[in-house]
């Protein structure tokens, strides 16, 4: 008799002498402070590494912006300023000398001229397997000016997610706990899976940093009407703006530039977004006949028209 | 009668794919967009961002539209006149304009702006067609005189006698075509400033002024080529006897933005106006 009740006294006692209740409360209390606290952190390590980070510089270049949005973005930023230069063609590539002014072009893009000019193959894909030094030159430049997440940034990242980490590391070894004594675990394992996903939310990096985010931001913004939407004449805007489209809109910008080029490449027109940027759009402005106040609105004018007359009669 | 863009002196035809050359002219007088480029839904038109920009910096927007076919026997489609209205009243526009062509037929599209006989039957066609858009418009009317590679045989008035009845008989305001009328010209062996002079100036709403090149032995207005020097000579003259806003028409082969400032620059020079070309990253110091 005695034996049984001891059973059901050891069956019943609680985890840790703690009630289920009680515990549940203090985890949850201490779960939100690790969340509050590890935002902080994030925050907190976010600028200061970013304050270590040279945020001076002068303005960006077409091939930087392409490589704050992706790797061959740059490439292909490169590639539009080698054809706009005559240096590269459908056909192949020059290995003629370079000209004063185009020997001005930034390293990267000769970089890329010069592997061109090694392979002679055009396409992008390879070229980018092929360039990883000079891509990670370019990518160390931009972490250095605080646009790029480096290790340092992401090391923070992780670091700020440490307080949520200890309280799930306290969830887990209750749950084992619990178990093992024979406990219902299931409200904690509710609260351990937010957990999680917070820790994971707050510890998770992107390619850029908010600074680089912004700095892309601008630069879209600004030059939205090189947008591939507008089929802007990227030979009137001149080699620099070419490339700069390129770099903010890929494939579809560089098929626009240099359909035989792009063809070479390999790039898709399809490419048309913003590597991974997804809340930029073109725009438009919806007025209204009966109401001349505009609102944004989806889309936009593409096609330009005209009404030059090419063979008959010109309006 | 005073042009609704009276003093606004050198526009440029509004192209998305030269829109970010166009906006950082300083001094843009005013621009023009195709109608029918600019979608709608019901009486709402889609504007482009940087076309509504320069609308809300206070530079003129004139709809001009391609399609009406004020020409055509039948009458005017109203889903057509709905649509150009439309774009008037998103676009604040002062004006509206078409052409004096006709680009369909029985239920046939032409996908061209054709001539219309000199006649009185063809004016009366076009008097009537012209007043039913005047009453759906927001706006005045202004229509242009097109390239013509042919005359039809029945021409009962000279084009200038054809302009001045329609004048007379509608009220509505010219946008004369510069390089049309040297495109008539030269095709006819004419002298281009004589020929321009006799039209009804004075009732000019704007100018159109566009290259063209030559081939097949007759010229061709084709709006993607430069303007010839002998157009800003009409440009010249023009202004000398009727000072009128100019605009510059492009429609394809946009060259390099420093040969397109430079073609705007030869119009203002010749017509003795302000550049509006001096403060773009593509302008030479």
């Amino acid at each position: 008799m005695s034996s049984i009740l001891l059973t059901q006294s050891v069956m019943t006692a609680d985890t840790w002498g703690i009630p289920s209740k009680q515990f549940l409360k203090g985890f949850i209390a201490s779960g939100v402070i690790a969340i509050v606290v590890s935002i902080f952190l994030r925050v907190f390590y976010a600028r200061a590494v970013l304050r270590s980070s040279n945020s001076r510089g002068g303005p960006l270049s077409p091939v930087e912006i392409g490589m704050l949005l992706a790797d061959q973005r740059a490439i292909i930023a490169s590639l539009a300023l080698l054809q706009t230069s005559g240096l590269v063609t459908a056909a192949g590539v020059a290995t003629r000398a370079l000209t004063p002014q185009e020997r001005h072009l930034d390293p990267f893009t000769r970089s890329v001229y010069d592997r061109l000019v090694k392979d002679r193959r055009l396409d992008v894909g390879g070229l980018t397997r092929s360039l990883t030094v000079p891509l990670a030159q370019l990518r160390t430049s931009l972490v250095e000016r605080g646009l790029l997440v480096g290790p340092a940034y992401r090391s923070a990242c992780r670091m700020a997610a440490v307080p949520i980490l200890v309280v799930m590391a306290v969830g887990v070894a209750r749950v084992i706990a619990g178990v093992m004594n024979g406990k219902s675990v299931g409200f904690l394992i509710a609260i351990l899976v937010p957990l999680g996903i917070a820790s994971w939310l707050i510890s998770r990096t992107s390619r850029r940093t908010a600074r680089g985010s912004r700095a892309v931001v601008s630069v879209m913004t600004s030059n939205s009407h090189l947008r591939p939407s507008r089929a802007p004449a990227l030979a009137s805007y001149g080699s620099s703006n070419a490339a700069l489209s390129t770099a903010l809109f890929g494939g579809a910008a560089l098929w626009l530039l240099d359909p035989g080029l792009a063809g070479a490449t390999g790039v898709s027109a399809s490419d048309g977004g913003s590597g991974g940027w997804s809340s930029f759009s073109g725009g438009g402005d919806s007025g209204s006949s009966s109401d001349s106040s505009s609102s944004d609105s989806g889309s936009s004018c593409g096609g330009g028209g005209g009404c030059g007359g090419g063979g008959g009669c010109g309006g | 009668m005073t042009s609704p863009l009276a003093g606004r002196g050198l526009g440029i035809g509004w192209r998305p794919e030269i829109c970010g050359i166009i906006a950082q002219l300083d001094g843009l007088g005013f621009c023009e967009v195709i109608a029918e480029s600019l979608p709608s839904f019901g009486a709402s038109v889609t504007i482009p961002e940087e076309l509504a920009s320069l609308r809300n910096d206070g530079i003129p927007v004139v709809p001009h539209a391609i399609s009406l076919s004020l020409g055509s026997a039948e009458p005017i489609d109203h889903a057509r006149v709905t649509h150009l209205a439309s774009c008037a009243t998103a676009l604040r526009a002062p004006l509206i304009s078409e052409h004096i062509a006709f680009v369909r037929a029985d239920g046939i599209e032409a996908g061209h702006l054709l001539p219309l006989p000199r006649t009185a039957e063809a004016l009366a066609v076009l008097t009537r067609n012209i007043v039913a858009v005047q009453e759906s418009s927001p706006v005045p009317l202004a229509v242009e005189n097109i390239a013509t590679l042919f005359d039809w045989p029945t021409a009962e008035f000279t084009e200038s006698e054809f302009l001045s009845e329609l004048i007379d008989r509608t009220g509505v305001y010219l946008v004369l075509d510069v390089a049309n009328v040297y495109a008539n010209s030269r095709n006819r062996g004419l002298d281009p400033i004589a020929e321009l002079l006799r039209l009804p100036v004075e009732r000019i709403a704007y100018c159109h002024i566009a290259g063209g090149s030559e081939f097949d032995g007759r010229y061709h207005d084709t709006h993607t080529d430069p303007v010839p020097a002998e157009v800003l000579d009409m440009v010249r003259a023009l202004h000398a006897a009727h000072p009128c806003p100019l605009m510059l028409e492009l429609d394809g082969n946009y060259p390099p933005a420093a040969d397109l400032l430079a073609e705007l620059d030869g119009i203002s020079d010749a017509a003795g106006i302000a550049r509006i070309t001096r403060n773009t990253e593509w302008s030479v110091p």
